[in-house]
């Protein structure tokens, strides 16, 4: 009975992932035909000879009917294969699994980052409501979601940095040169968590089970902690996973300030360098990134809570 | 009356693929002046019956005739037909009422529809609030400065401001207290002398029905399980459902 | 007949308020009871008659932030060692009796029971907490309880998540919760007014089975006479926070003296009387912010007198200790 509904559910969420990669595909696809003017133009400027614009179109994969066109693209997008840069010359592939591990770590880390600092500080707060540790809880998160990501980064390089010389001043140097971008990243998000816990905390503690938890004579930290948290996490796993994915975003403009060599920096020199191959690239890349990190969370939320198994 | 034929109706369950029949070929027929009492257990399929016989819900098959015309679901005036004659008053009077508008507005409203003027209205209010025992000074509060069983006897009195024919009472007291439930009861009984009233009255309580009703339907799981004169349902049961739920019903001798 | 040595609680003289934003709400007044083992007390109460908040109070689970208890005492007497006065009990001692030695059940089981917890860890805690089992051993005696509310199936249930379960068998898992650690005393908070009639009826039985064979003493909260006279030993009737008439079951519904006990009584609709008019108490629930002075039911009472408006009654025992009423007209309304 039970696993039967497991294996429901997750078949049910594979099928909803599958279908959002196709579409997003299919979109990004249908983006670059649509648009007024012939990208091989664009690339190979506007005094090129007719051959080179050939070579180009089909380096681009855009020549043959859109329906060819299509399946070919569709072909190509199962192998992981996403044509070459037309600058370096390489397979954007290549490119994409080269600066993966920075923007995987960075982006980790500060989920990390926001996870350990957003949980402790909103149950902290809920348990000792109006207490002087509700009143830090939140002022952390209403200065965390009032200062820009950037400029957090900006403060943390001169003072870490430049002042104190802790960490690296730019580039990927291991673990250290992680530590400042991720907490920049982070702490945003984690500002908007702590506020999500302390409230489904709240909520949580008034409820009936809860008295009912108390009648049988447990210990508080057990209410709090098993009875409570394990249902008040539910709605900050919704939102640590879409946050996830907007964490993909900002390591956009993280990367540039801390000049981390990232998916993020690949983007943007690509879009400054009219490399369609690396922008389209990244976008599905990113783009199945966050329907899977999606579908991860869903699959967690769906075994933490036994009431979204079926529905 | 109202006669209900062959009625059946079954509903999907979201995203389960399962599907739970309210109806099974219900019968049931209200004459007039009578009181209806119709008793089951939640879940029985009571609650949808009285939504489709106010209109608020469709029968899958099965025909409702209003005074021995059938009333078509999908004729704009035969259904305004329908809810001219037929008033529902609903369980929970607190969720009745708009609550940010005063009693008032909340009563007037349905005779503003009918295109009635302001003062054929105020003095059709005042003069029914007087006989449900409301002070035609209060209508000017909220909803939240009543209580249950004063906003149990405004509901009541927006159902009869459109001077239905049949009354429909859905769990009318469940939510009242017993004193309060008493005096709910007394008023539905003096009303009913008063303007000639049908009632359909819903409850889960086999006393409660037992005791206001004329003529008992007893339902379970979708179906009437025995219906008759009350008098006879009452002392002499003869399926086995009335006769548990008889044994069930805690009461004091 | 009944000795002092089946007493394992006293209620005296307990009074308490809440402190709201709009001012303080005296919510219990002058109220004392008394549960004997193996005995179902009901306690009876119409909306803001305060019947939940004095059951709370014996495991002293109101809000501890607005409410004041300003007079009385709860004595909890185990049948071994010293009585333990709750309303002054240090938080371990509270701890240690709630759910051991006084467990509770609730009105709607399904939003009392732990959502994203199964029926075996909701079991098992509070034998890990209260009694000194392992794992294991928690888990046999879980199985025996699981058998002892009368669910098939036990492996099933204890695997169930709470929303797997029909409202009855939440109820009678919520009740095996309640017997894990053998309690001397349960309070049952209007257990059955969420359930359907046949439901109810099956639950009754059980408690009463729990009553008798385990002898427990049961104090049932509840607004339905039918259910006091189907199911109680003893009775109490409370009134806007008052104690209106205490009585045994047999006693009570053969001789009710209070004026409101008898309304209430009137008031239950009974087919033998069909076509009557119910009896019906004029006026609502006082408001708990506008109280009468006086009896608290004279505004209301069909029996009243001027004078009951001027002096609260005192609760006095009936010639026979077993029945005391609280009214200023007792002797001249006395009803054999």
């Amino acid at each position: 009975m039970r696993s039967m509904d497991t294996i429901r559910t997750i078949g049910r969420l594979l099928l909803r992932l599958l279908a959002t990669m196709l579409l997003i595909s299919t979109i990004v696809f249908l983006l670059l035909r649509l648009l007024p003017g012939d990208p091989a133009q664009v690339i190979a400027g506007i005094d090129a000879n007719p051959a080179d614009v050939e070579n180009i179109r089909n380096s681009l994969g855009m020549n043959g009917t859109i329906i060819s066109q299509y399946l070919t693209w569709m072909g190509n997008i199962i192998h992981f294969d996403f044509g070459n840069s037309y600058f370096s010359g390489r397979p954007v592939s290549t490119l994409i699994l080269e600066r993966l591990p920075v923007t995987a770590n960075l982006a980790l880390l500060a989920m990390v980052f926001t996870i350990l600092t957003a949980i402790p500080i909103g149950v902290l707060s809920a348990v000792k409501r109006w207490s002087i540790w509700d009143a830090f809880g939140l002022l952390y998160s209403q200065l965390g979601m009032a200062l820009p990501s950037f400029w957090m980064g900006i403060l943390l390089l001169l003072i870490f940095s430049v002042k104190l010389g802790w960490f690296p001043l730019f580039g990927a140097q291991g673990f250290n040169s992680l530590i400042l971008p991720a907490i920049s990243l982070g702490l945003a998000k984690s500002a908007v968590l702590v506020r999500i816990t302390r409230i489904s905390m709240i909520e949580e503690l008034g409820k009936p089970y809860i008295e009912a938890a108390r009648a049988k004579g447990l210990v508080d930290r057990r209410i709090q902690y098993v009875h409570a948290l394990k249902n008040a996490l539910l709605p900050v796993l919704t939102v640590t996973g879409l946050q996830l994915g907007g964490l993909l975003g900002g390591a956009i403009i993280i990367e540039q300030i801390f000049s981390l060599p990232g998916l993020g920096r690949l983007f943007l020199t690509g879009i400054y360098q009219r490399d369609f191959a690396v922008v389209q690239g990244s976008v599905i890349f990113m783009a199945f990134l966050f329907s899977g990190i999606n579908f991860l969370v869903d699959l967690l939320y769906a075994l933490i809570n036994p009431k979204a198994r079926i529905s | 009356m109202l006669e209900l034929k062959d009625i059946s109706k079954t509903f999907k369950k979201k995203g389960t693929g399962l599907s739970v029949q309210a109806a099974k070929h219900v019968s049931l027929n209200i004459p007039e002046q009578s009181i209806v009492g119709l008793v089951g257990e939640s879940g029985c399929g009571k609650s949808t019956l009285s939504r489709m016989v106010v209109g608020l819900e469709k029968a899958d098959s099965g025909t409702i005739a209003l005074k021995g015309k059938n009333i078509d679901y999908r004729n704009p005036r035969d259904l305004s037909h329908l809810r001219k004659s037929v008033q529902i008053v609903f369980q929970d009077p607190n969720t009745t009422f708009n609550p940010r508008r005063t009693l008032l507005a909340s009563l007037e409203e349905g005779l503003v529809n009918k295109g009635m003027g302001k003062t054929d209205r105020l003095k059709k209010v005042r003069d029914l609030t007087d006989i449900i025992g409301i002070s035609y000074a209060n209508l000017e509060k909220y909803p939240h400065q009543f209580s249950g069983g004063q906003k149990q006897r405004l509901s009541i009195a927006r159902a009869l401001l459109m001077e239905p024919e049949l009354l429909v009472l859905d769990e009318p007291v469940s939510s009242l207290d017993v004193s309060v439930q008493a005096q709910i009861i007394n008023l539905l009984m003096d009303l009913r002398k008063e303007f000639g009233l049908t009632y359909l009255f819903i409850s889960h309580d086999l006393h409660l029905v037992g005791y206001v009703s004329t003529l008992i339907a007893v339902m379970k799981s979708g179906e009437i399980v025995e219906q008759g004169d009350a008098e006879q349902i009452l002392f002499e049961p003869k399926h086995s459902y009335t006769k548990q739920l008889f044994a069930s019903s805690p009461i004091i001798h | 007949m009944n000795t002092n040595n089946d007493i394992v609680l006293k209620i005296e003289n307990l009074s308490l308020k809440f402190h709201t934003p709009g001012g303080i709400i005296p919510a219990v007044e002058d109220f004392s009871l008394s549960l004997r083992r193996g005995k179902i007390h009901a306690l009876v109460g119409e909306s803001g008659s305060g019947k939940s908040v004095t059951v709370k109070s014996v495991l002293r689970l109101n809000p501890e932030t607005n409410t004041e208890y300003t007079s009385g005492r709860i004595e909890y007497i185990p049948s071994e060692g010293e009585p333990i006065e709750i309303l002054s009990a240090n938080e371990s001692t509270l701890r240690s009796v709630r759910g051991s030695k006084i467990s509770m059940i609730f009105q709607e089981p399904g939003r009392y029971l732990n959502p994203v917890m199964r029926v075996r860890q909701l079991l098992t805690e509070t034998m890990m907490t209260h009694l000194k089992v392992t794992k294991q051993e928690a888990l046999e005696k879980a199985k025996d309880l699981i058998r002892l509310v009368e669910l098939n199936d036990v492996d099933r249930v204890l695997a169930s998540y709470p929303h797997e379960l029909s409202g009855g068998m939440k109820q009678r898992v919520m009740i095996a919760i309640a017997l894990s650690c053998s309690p001397d005393i349960i309070l049952a908070d209007e257990p059955t007014t969420a359930l359907d009639v046949t439901v109810q009826a099956k639950i009754l039985a059980l408690l009463k089975k729990i009553a008798r064979e385990l002898n427990i003493a049961v104090l049932l909260i509840t607004h339905d006479l039918a259910v006091v006279y189907e199911s109680a030993d003893e009775v109490s009737v409370m009134y806007a926070g008052k104690l209106m008439e205490s009585s045994t079951s047999g006693s009570l519904f053969k001789a009710p003296q209070h004026p409101y006990t008898r309304v209430l009584l009137g008031a239950v609709p009974d087919i033998s009387r069909r076509g009557q008019p119910l009896l019906s108490i004029k006026g609502n629930i006082p408001d708990s912010a506008d109280r009468p002075t006086g009896c608290i039911f004279s505004p209301r009472c069909p029996e009243a007198r001027d004078f009951c408006s001027l002096s609260v009654p005192a609760f006095e025992s009936l010639g026979n200790n077993a029945h005391g009423v609280a009214c200023l007209r007792t002797r001249e309304l006395f009803r054999a």
